[in-house]
């Protein structure tokens, strides 16, 4: 009975023991920043001063933890800052690393920005440079400029606000402001590698450009000096023939003014001529009218003696008067015509004024006129061929 | 005390072992005290979070009570509670069992059958509180950080996630590891002022219990003081 009590005893200890150990276990894991049950990899940070930072800091990606600091070594000119860092949290070779406190408490730690996607992930061992923090003394110097500056902002804009811009104009300003400011920035980022692209393209094209001004001036120079050598013939060209020139234009100048000279003579006979022409056409026409005259008294003659025995014969043939009548209607409708036509015929003469209505209503003139016109031609050729002729009379 | 302290260390050694008297002193030290000291634990653990919480709240750090909580559960309340609420159970009952033993003279018996009354009496004692009081302060350090953690929970609201956090961040194993050490100092000073006022108590039952309340006095004074230069040279 004595060994059963006593077994149970150390049985009731060893629960007792058991439990406690186990606790401490489970209490010393937890606290303790053990990575048995983690992979990860750590890096070298590099900083001129730490401000403060000590082993076990943590390290924040983004601000979520993701490591803390290993080992804080002095180099010869820098202090290098050893993190161990989790796998899965990736730090870009232009991530920007700082020193940053934390609360109130103001403990430290180190945050990481994640860096654009396109740079390269750290690996093991690699090394990084950091930014160095800024001190609370110069932070505080520095807050206060601003303050100031902010005072002198903000005095300046109620000075604003109670003159003549509108509130909400400039909330809609700001707005706008930042909205475009946002928009600005995710087309460049988004448009990195275009724009990049674009800037080395400009750049190409710049060189190229320059080459090739470079040769449109070696071109320039070339013309130039080509042009230059023509001037050059050009002159000697004026040089060598200088004398050939005056003398030919000497000559020009003689024989033109014998040209006007002639020229001159030729129009006064020619004057001559057409006043000779006017006075045998005006002969021409007081003939044509003459002789109109007498036709038309003839006709009128003919015309009374006609009347005279239409008259007889309606005395002799009363009896055939109405047949008769009946063919004087014809025939006085004929007449009509007849007149009708003697009418025009003397209207086209007395309308015919000029030279074309005098030839078209008589043969004779016409004629008399052809042959004149005939002559006339014939005149001018003669002139046009010898004109001497004229000078000479 | 000096002398009685290298008589018990000095005994501790010596050849043969008698493991049974260690055990039953260590069910009495350590399995029998353990719901007081739950008690003592889950309260004082509570009580430091609602204090903390009216304290911090004026900052809004209420996150940070679980860092409060778990630092001085483990750094001192832990083992500093403990070892009272040991020295008040386990001590005085030692010194009055062991100056009763004086009174009636069983002592100056056991040593006329040659039986080293140290050897017999306190060194069992003595191991078992070195031992055990450890243990004890693993498991009231837990269960009033499980006391503050429900509290903060329940009562103020306090994310789980963020409180555990709070707690695990700033606590490192060097902590609770002081805390620890602190118990083994805590338990020797215990067993060997028991008793030693157990072996020199006066005549008479007026003599037992005068040795009995010197014993816990003098054991909890000892304790504070100690803890003083133990929290000055752990880390």
């Amino acid at each position: 009975m004595g060994n059963h009590k006593k077994s149970y005893t150390e049985l009731k200890v060893g629960i007792f023991t058991l439990f406690g150990l186990l606790i401490l276990i489970f209490i010393i894991i937890s606290i303790g920043d053990f990575h048995i049950y983690q992979k990860g990899y750590t890096i070298n940070i590099l900083f001129n001063k730490i401000e403060g930072l000590e082993i076990a800091s943590p390290i924040r990606l983004s601000g979520m933890e993701v490591g803390e600091v290993k080992e804080i070594i002095v180099d010869t000119n820098k202090i290098r800052v050893v993190a161990w860092v989790r796998s899965d949290a990736p730090i870009r070779a232009d991530s920007q690393i700082t020193i940053n406190s934390l609360g109130i408490i103001g403990e430290k730690y180190i945050d990481i920005t994640r860096g654009s996607p396109s740079a390269r992930l750290l690996k093991n061992e690699d090394t990084i440079v950091g930014i160095d923090p800024v001190s609370v003394g110069s932070l505080l110097f520095k807050t206060e400029e601003v303050i100031l500056s902010l005072e002198r902002a903000t005095g300046r804009i109620e000075e604003i606000l109670q003159g003549s811009v509108n509130k909400l104009d400039i909330n809609k300003i700001v707005k706008t402001t930042s909205s475009i400011l946002n928009n600005t920035n995710t087309i460049i980022t988004e448009n990195r590698q275009n724009i990049k692209k674009t800037f080395t393209n400009l750049d190409n094209s710049f060189i190229n450009l320059n080459n090739s001004l470079n040769a449109l001036a070696n071109a320039a120079k070339t013309t130039s000096n080509t042009i230059r050598h023509i001037e050059k013939n050009i002159d000697n060209l004026f040089k060598d023939n200088a004398g050939n020139i005056k003398t030919a234009c000497a000559k020009f100048k003689d024989t033109s003014v014998l040209l006007m000279k002639k020229i001159l003579s030729i129009s006064t006979n020619l004057e001559k001529v057409i006043n000779s022409i006017d006075q045998n056409l005006a002969k021409t026409i007081n003939n044509i009218d003459q002789n109109l005259a007498k036709v038309t008294n003839n006709m009128d003659q003919n015309l009374a003696k006609v009347t005279n025995n239409i008259d007889q014969l309606i005395d002799k043939n009363k009896g055939n008067l109405n047949t008769t009548l009946k063919n004087y209607e014809k025939s006085s409708l004929q007449l009509i015509e007849i007149s009708n036509s003697l009418k025009s015929v003397i209207s086209e003469i007395e309308k015919g004024k000029g030279l074309l209505g005098k030839i078209s209503k008589d043969d004779k003139v016409a004629a008399n006129l052809e042959e004149i016109i005939y002559n006339l031609n014939e005149l001018s050729k003669d002139i046009k061929n010898h004109p001497w002729k004229l000078l000479r009379k | 005390m000096s002398i009685l302290t290298k008589d018990i260390v000095a005994q501790i050694f010596t050849r043969p072992f008698r493991i049974r008297p260690i055990l039953h002193q260590m069910v009495v030290v350590g399995l029998n005290t353990l719901p007081i000291a739950s008690i003592m634990a889950i309260f004082t653990g509570m009580v430091l979070a609602v204090q903390t919480y009216y304290q911090f709240r004026q900052f809004d750090l209420e996150t940070y009570i679980g860092t409060v909580v778990g630092l001085s559960m483990t750094r001192e309340l832990g083992p500093v509670l403990t070892a009272i609420i040991v020295a008040g159970r386990i001590g005085s009952s030692t010194a009055a069992e062991i100056g009763s033993m004086k009174v009636t003279e069983q002592i100056d018996a056991l040593r006329t059958f040659g039986v080293n009354p140290v050897r017999y009496l306190a060194t069992p004692r003595f191991i078992a509180l070195v031992t055990m009081l450890p243990f004890l302060t693993i498991y009231t350090d837990f269960i009033g950080i499980l006391g503050a953690y429900s509290i903060s929970i329940i009562k103020f609201h306090i994310r789980s996630s963020l409180y555990i956090d709070k707690t695990i961040h700033f606590l490192d194993p060097p902590d609770v590891l002081s805390g620890l050490i602190k118990a083994i100092f805590f338990g020797a000073i215990i067993a060997i002022v028991s008793c030693h006022k157990g072996l020199t108590s006066g005549e008479g039952a007026q003599g037992v219990g005068r040795a009995t309340t010197n014993s816990v006095v003098l054991s909890s004074i000892l304790i504070l003081i100690i803890d003083y230069f133990l929290t000055i040279i752990l880390p």
